[in-house]
């Protein structure tokens, strides 16, 4: 199995932490994580929030790539709400920023109204913006027509008019094919089987909902990701003292930005969905995630921006060593497992 | 005369025809580049030019790059010559540009112009035509987004509705610039209040001409642009002697005004007309007065204090030293900016 910190989310957590330094403390922690040993870092995107999450996966995405060397960089941009031909060249950039380590996991739109897009469905849309960024990442130059994309403009005094009926994005991202996945819920899932790319579930779904959403999404040898609410410590017992208020606090605001649903108790919301413990019991929940679903490749957020700093780190590092070893060194000893 | 403020640049990403390079490569020097100027107290900002879909790769997302840029540097500002504002969505500008002024706590210049190649505005499918207009509800755009409460816009170009952008940028006050070639620009940007940035075009007569003209329209629609800068473009080098820097530069620089902006149109004749290849005698002789024109700040340190001076002298406040030429050696490049960072700008 593989590990993700993230996604990053950047927002007003802490009303006594300034948000400037939130991003620097964020980025600091993916360069931990890639320390210990994570495969990629991520980060999030949401619009319009009174929280103030990151807007920009694209601006983050950037800074990651710059201050990593190794891991992979996770971008979730919103899909459907600008032509997808800025996200092509941004994403791009990234990728040549980061010498071919950018995964794109596109999420989907809940902002398209305030972005003032009043077309029809969702998924159409999605699939459209797929082909384009597809394209404009292939290495011909193209044109494409739809419902939502003209490229390039048809008229008769430009390009076309000296006889040129296509368009090449450039720079090309720096790797052969920049992995895409998508995020969501049925919408993504959905997506995901049409497309054939990765389905990505957010870490707010419980694994009760999971079966459907990645039912007939897998094919055989891929990755299949998932993001989950993960906070580690020595105890079980001072894992949940550490992360508990850090994590409900991040739920509220994610409601009150309508991403999830109000919850009655922490334990009611955290049940099948959060994987707060000691080393053996964040071990033992993954094992459920990749029995069940068939995960290999779980981004754990582990960074929650209300948190110290230092604490934070402290759980990345304990994460990787205690815990990504135990899926990624098969035949590890157990006289060795043991070694604290 | 005020003081002059000294920014570099301009970092475009091309892999040239003449120097072709792996972009991860261009993207890795860039940050690099950046952490050097980062360095020197006296270099105030880094700047960035866009164009889309050149053969070249010129870079197309300059505030993207720009996190990169934010995350490689403590406290250099980074600007944008210009980012082509009426080729991209308002809103979408300004939720990016506001992380990034949260990224870099504090560090953008936000430099905004037109546009001019029909090429990027078909790839975008937005009406050339319209340019004018979008740039302008843009701008009301991007100050509603910078400010406390929802946007609630609705404009012929634009409909953004009763939605709060968030984060908003970390500067109270995210100065504006405007790329301004001609005079009706320098006449919006004055109305706006927005600092410029004038053409590497210009001779020295005309950047003073083009100032006062600024200034004269501030006081006509009666705008306080005390903050405002005026700033201009011109290409540089600086080396040990004047020979040394001649034979570093002028060859790159002439490769770029023929190549790069004639294939654009960007230079003019005497006349004011666009010059393309189509009359190359035209673009040889255009490109020969730009080089006569940036030749006063290529040279021994001296030397490009005598040229910076002279900059100065017409009320230009910040100079962009263009030292970005193609392929170039690095080690003469990196020592063309600190000489610049510790033998010029000190005395100018």
């Amino acid at each position: 199995m593989r590990f993700g910190l993230g996604p990053l989310t950047m927002e007003i957590a802490d009303p006594s932490k300034k948000q400037v330094d939130v991003y620097e403390e964020a980025l600091e922690q993916t360069v931990t994580a890639e320390w210990w040993g994570f495969d990629s870092v991520w980060a999030g995107e949401r619009h319009f929030t009174p929280d103030h999450f990151n807007s920009s996966a694209s601006v983050i995405g950037a800074a990651l790539a710059q201050r990593t060397e190794f891991v992979r960089v996770g971008v979730m941009p919103v899909l459907g709400l600008v032509n997808a031909m800025y996200l092509a060249e941004e994403v791009a950039c990234i990728d040549n920023i980061s010498n071919g380590r950018t995964i794109v996991a596109a999420q989907v739109p809940t902002e398209q109204e305030q972005y003032g897009w009043r077309g029809s469905g969702t998924i159409e849309r999605m699939l459209d913006d797929i082909a384009v960024l597809r394209k404009s990442w292939g290495p011909n130059p193209f044109s494409h027509k739809s419902e939502f994309h003209t490229i390039p403009m048809e008229n008769d005094v430009h390009i076309q008019a000296r006889g040129i009926d296509k368009i090449s994005v450039q720079p090309k991202p720096a790797q052969l094919e920049v992995p895409l996945w998508v995020s969501g819920s049925d919408v993504a899932s959905q997506l995901a089987k049409e497309v054939g790319v990765p389905y990505f579930a957010p870490a707010h779904l419980p694994l009760s909902e999971l079966h459907d959403l990645y039912a007939d999404t897998q094919r055989e040898g891929a990755t299949v990701p998932l993001a989950r609410e993960v906070f580690i410590a020595r105890t079980t017992e001072h894992a949940h003292e550490l992360a508990a208020d850090a994590i409900a606090g991040l739920y509220k605001r994610m409601a009150r930005a309508g991403l999830v649903k109000e919850w009655d108790s922490f334990e009611e919301l955290a049940r099948d969905r959060f994987i707060i413990g000691d080393a053996e019991t964040c071990i033992e929940q993954l094992y459920r995630y990749q029995e069940q679903l068939g995960v290999n490749y779980v981004v754990a957020r582990i960074a929650y921006h209300s948190m110290h700093h230092g604490e934070t780190a402290k759980a990345v590092q304990l994460f990787g060593q205690a815990v990504v070893p135990e899926f990624r060194m098969f035949g590890l000893p157990d006289e060795i497992r043991k070694l604290a | 005369m005020g003081e002059l403020e000294i920014g570099v640049g301009i970092w475009s990403l091309q892999s040239t025809k003449a120097g072709p390079r792996h972009f991860a490569y261009l993207y890795k020097e860039l940050m690099e580049d950046a952490a050097f100027c980062d360095q020197f107290s006296t270099i105030k900002t880094i700047w960035q030019t866009e164009h889309h879909f050149w053969y070249d790769g010129y870079c197309p997302s300059l505030l993207t790059v720009a996190g990169g840029i934010a995350a490689a540097t403590k406290r250099i500002r980074i600007g944008q010559a210009a980012l082509l504002f009426s080729q991209h969505e308002a809103l979408r500008v300004a939720q990016q540009a506001a992380v990034l002024d949260q990224l870099s706590g504090g560090r953008l210049d936000l430099g905004l112009a037109l546009g001019y190649r029909d090429n990027e505005f078909d790839g975008f499918n937005i009406d050339r035509r319209i340019r004018r207009h979008r740039f302008e509800e843009g701008v009301e755009i991007v100050g509603r987004a910078f400010a406390d409460g929802p946007v609630n816009f609705a404009g012929d170009q634009f409909d953004v509705p009763d939605v709060e952008v968030t984060p908003k940028p970390f500067q109270s006050d995210v100065p504006i610039w405007v790329a301004a070639v001609g005079p009706d620009p320098i006449r919006r940007a004055a109305r706006m209040g927005a600092s410029i940035i004038l053409s590497d075009a210009l001779t020295l007569e005309q950047l003073r001409h083009q100032i006062d003209l600024y200034y004269t329209c501030a006081e006509e629609y009666g705008v306080d642009v005390s903050h405002a800068k005026m700033g201009v473009l011109r290409r540089g080098w600086v080396a040990e002697t004047d020979d040394e820097a001649y034979r570093e530069a002028l060859p790159s620089l002439r490769f770029l005004l023929r190549e790069q902006l004639g294939g654009w149109r960007y230079l003019v004749d005497e006349k004011g007309e666009p010059v393309g290849f189509d009359r190359p005698r035209d673009l040889d002789a255009a490109a020969d007065r730009l080089v006569n024109v940036h030749e006063r700040t290529i040279g021994r340190p001296e030397k490009v204090v005598r040229g910076l001076r002279e900059i100065a002298a017409t009320g230009c406040t910040h100079v962009i030293f263009g030292t970005r030429f193609d392929s170039l050696p690095r080690a003469k490049y990196l020592r063309s900016l600190e000489l610049l960072a510790t033998e010029v700008i000190p005395n100018i």
